[in-house]
């Protein structure tokens, strides 16, 4: 059977107790295979962590790449400004 | 005479050793494969007096090889000019080649204090830095005219 292109999992890996919390790490990878060549890129992230303590009390904690999200937002709101300043350079000839 | 060559007199061409070859590819392929486990982005457990911290980071790889063989067979050019009588020279040969990169970089840091956990963001002032300097780079390009497609055209049709 053909292996699909691109392949997204969400790995869970093994629970680590620390000071009576339980600490359960979850990725995410992603795999994308090269056509004609066999290889590929791989692509893994940490997305969360599953918290859970001795009193039962049980929450998920998102593990945020602030460096990737300020880079995006950064060159977005840079290519926008440059659109905005050829659109108005355009119409004022 | 020349003596036709039979199929015994070719040259071995399949032997190139397949079975070492396949089991590095399939070693440095498993490893590769790795990558997609938990663990790469997970570290393990640095404890510090009260404080517990476990590091995350971004593993990007890529990878990625190809190999081919081929055989060909036709008349020798020497023996062909001595003799009208035909001979047949063969032969093969094969190649492969690969290359593959891991990038990694941090990304957060889980904090577990007593029984407070938080996850700190780990902020690459650096690349943040270097994707402002090329937006504004940007921005000051269109302003100044530099990147409008109508002077691009009249430099390019020397006007």
């Amino acid at each position: 059977m053909a292996q699909p292109f691109i392949h997204i999992r969400t790995n869970v890996g093994k629970a680590i107790n620390i000071d009576g919390s339980t600490i359960v790490p979850i990725a995410r990878s992603v795999y994308i295979r090269l056509p004609l060549l066999h290889g590929g890129v791989i692509w893994n992230r940490p997305i969360a962590v599953l918290v859970r303590h001795n009193d039962g009390t049980e929450y998920t904690l998102p593990v945020h790449d602030v460096t990737r999200r300020l880079q995006v937002l950064t060159l977005t709101i840079g290519m926008l400004g440059a659109l905005l300043f050829w659109l108005v350079r355009r119409s004022r000839r | 005479m020349a003596a036709k060559k039979s199929e015994t007199d070719r040259p071995p061409v399949g032997p190139l050793d397949a079975t070492p070859i396949a089991e590095a590819l399939q070693g440095t392929l498993s490893r590769f494969l790795d990558v997609a486990n938990v663990n790469r982005v997970y570290g393990e457990p640095i404890r510090e007096d009260e404080v517990t911290i476990i590091p995350t980071a971004e593993v990007i790889a890529g990878l990625g090889f190809g190999m081919g063989f081929g055989t060909g067979s036709g008349p020798a050019e020497e023996e062909k000019e001595r003799s009208d009588e035909s001979s047949i020279a063969s032969g093969g040969g094969g190649g492969g080649g690969g290359g593959g990169k891991t990038f990694s970089r941090p990304v957060a840091v889980v904090v577990i204090s007593h029984d407070n956990v938080y996850v700190e963001p780990v902020v690459d002032i650096t690349k943040v830095a270097l994707a402002t300097i090329t937006a504004a780079g940007f921005m000051m390009a269109t302003l100044l005219g530099f990147l409008s497609p109508q002077r691009m055209l009249k430099q390019l049709k020397g006007e």
